[in-house]
Formats: structure tokens, sequence, C-alpha cells
């Protein structure tokens, strides 16, 4: 009796003793934050970058990302090729163009009409025909739109998405609060096809830098008007707690349009 | 002491997208201007419309932002790159009279 007593003391000791460690092993998971060194720089086609994820200064994770430019050199190729043949395209409909003109307005000189009616025939010609071609050229592939464009059904309704949506900028916030950056620098240097839209999304973007707080950090974006392009480099390491992390999964999870948003999107 | 220096203003005139409107293309040019600190840092920048051309078929026209009508050849000096645009125009719409 005494023995099956001892030995059920141990065996409790033991499992409290681990139970213990467990315990005291998330807590250390929780607290002691983990590093993410992050660096990627882009430079014309080539892109190179490193990520690394440590903990304790144990190094649980590490990678080195590179371009190819063979793959790169192959990509321009496939663009410029298909850039050639949308050109040709175009070149095409503008001579079916001129051709139909010409045709319509011989066809019309051939009626013994008077000149000036002739040009205010053609042109009115011309105009329904160019009305129908802008018009149709949307409308060409009306099959392939639908079929493109047909927007994938939403695993939950955007109704709910909206009304969860101050909770998930409230997780978002409570999230952000669990990293802290040692060093971040970016240096960014981008374009795109139309000067309006680099100088919209310049402003979008310095307007998001302004809201996390980051004007004080090492951070350039530079908009580039002369065409599409994207330069740069980004150095980031920061530090995540994840214990505040745990914390704002809990306070999502509190809140009940989260709750009703997760249930819509588990059942779909 | 150190000496202070005003940031710099660059302006660059660039044509924006063409936008279609029923048969008419317009394509506005703009005015961009850019902020840089005298380390060449950008500060900001901001665009202001000038002028558009409108091309339509059979005739193509520029109008000034404020409304008044002006000269193609104006239109084509400030921004030369529209001059493909315009005789790309002005080819398909050519009529011979004979």
């Amino acid at each position: 009796m005494l023995a099956w007593v001892e030995v059920s003391s141990i065996i409790l000791t033991t499992l409290s003793a681990l139970a213990a460690l467990i315990f005291v092993l998330l807590i250390f998971f929780l607290i002691i934050p983990f590093h993410l060194d992050l660096e990627f720089k882009k430079q014309g086609p080539m892109v190179r970058g490193r990520y690394e994820v440590s903990w304790l200064g144990f190094i649980l994770k590490k990678d080195a990302i590179e371009s190819s430019p063979a793959q790169d050199a192959i990509t321009s190729i496939l663009r410029e090729t298909q850039d050639e043949a949308k050109r040709a395209q175009s070149d095409e409909y503008d001579c079916k163009d001129e051709a139909q003109a010409k045709t319509a307005q011989d066809a019309e000189e051939h009626e013994n009409a008077e000149p000036e009616k002739i040009v205010e025939k053609t042109d009115g010609q011309k105009t329904k025909d160019a009305g129908q071609k802008i018009k149709d050229t949307p409308e060409d592939d009306p099959g392939n739109k639908t079929g493109k464009n047909s927007a994938p059904a939403l695993p939950f309704n955007p109704r709910t998405l909206l009304d969860a949506f101050p909770a998930i900028v409230r997780v978002c916030r409570d999230l952000v609060k669990s990293l802290s950056f040692q060093k971040l620098s970016c240096c960014i240097c981008f374009g795109l096809d139309d000067p309006v839209d680099t100088a919209v999304m310049s402003g979008y973007l310095w307007a998001i830098v302004s809201a996390l707080g980051l004007f004080r950090a090492n951070i350039l974006i530079s908009p580039s008007f002369a065409g599409m392009m994207l330069e740069g480099d980004f150095v980031a390491d920061v530090r995540a707690r994840m214990i505040w992390a745990l914390w704002a999964l809990i306070n999502a999870l509190r809140e009940r349009e989260i709750r009703k948003l997760l249930r819509e999107v588990v059942r779909s | 002491m150190q000496e202070i220096k005003l940031p710099a203003i660059e302006t660059e005139i660039r044509v924006a997208k063409e936008m279609a409107a029923g048969n008419k293309i317009i394509y506005t040019v703009v005015k961009v201007s850019i902020l840089k600190s005298d380390e060449g840092y950008i500060m900001g920048s901001w665009i202001a419309p000038l002028a558009m051309l409108i091309v339509e078929p059979g005739r193509q026209y520029a109008l000034s932002i404020t409304g008044e009508k002006m000269p193609l050849e104006m239109i084509l000096e400030l921004a030369p790159s529209l001059k493909s645009v315009v005789n790309k125009a002005r080819g398909i719409h050519r009529i011979k009279v004979t």
C-alpha cells in the first residue's frame, strides 16, 4: 500500500514537473522575442534577398532568394514578342480601317454625287465605323470577359466583412504592436505607365508610411514619372513577441463580428 | 554657420494615359512638379493639367485646361510625343480627293 502511494506521488511529481517545464517553455516562447532579419534588393532585372528567423540565438530558418538572370532574359524576350504581336495586330486593324475607308470612298465616288456630300458621307460612315470599333473592342470578347473576369464567389458575405472591418483594424493594430523594428530602411523608386497613377500611388504610399508612424525611419519613396519601373532595397530587423500576437488573436476571437466572419468562412 | 538651402523644384511635362469617351480619345498633358531636397531626396510631388488633345474620327484639336481653344502646333510643342498620335490619326482618316 505504502509503495503504491510512493509510486503515485513520484508519478504526480514527475507529471507536475513536466507540466511546469512545458509552462516555463511556453512562457519563454511567448516572452522571448523572435528575430526576423529581412533584406531585399531589386536593381534592374536582378532581385536579391535573404531572410533569417532566429530565437534565443538559434537560427530556425534561413534562406536566400536570387532571381536568375536567364529567367529574366526569357521573361523580357517573351514580353517583347507579345508587344510586337500586339503592335502588328493594331497595325493590321489600322490598315483594315484605311482599306475600308478607301473602298467606301471609291464606291461613293462612282455614284455621281457632289464632292462635298461625298466627304460628308464618308466622314459620317467613318464616324460610325470608329464608334463601332471603340464600342466593339471591349465587346470583342464578351465570352472571354465573362470567363476571365467573373468574380470568384466569396467564401463570406461582404456585409459581414464590412461589419467586422473595425474589429479587424483593431486586431491588426494589436498585431503591429507585437512587432518592434530594430532596424528599418526602405528605399523604393517606382513608376507606373501613367504619371497620374504614379502620383496617386506615391500619395497612398506616403500616407501609409505616415499612418504607421514610420516617417522617422529611413524610408524613401521616390516616384519616377518616366515610365514603368521598380527599383530599390528593403532592410528590416524585426523583433516579434508572441505574447502580444497571442493577445491580439484572443481579442480577435472575443469580437462577435470576427467570430461570425470566421464561421461563414469555415461553413463555405 | 551651416548654410540653409531651399528645396529645389523640378518640372516635367508628361502625357497622361489616354481616355476614351464615346468615339473621342483624350490625351491630357500634365505638368509634374517634384520637390527635391538638397540631397536629392523627393519630398513631394504634384500634378497640374495643362491642356488636352482630343482625337475624333476625322479631326484632332487641342484645348487648354482653361477651356480656350489652342492651336494644335502649340500642344505638339508642349508635348512632342503627341506628334505620333496626331500623325497616326491623320493617316487613318485621310481622304484622297481625285
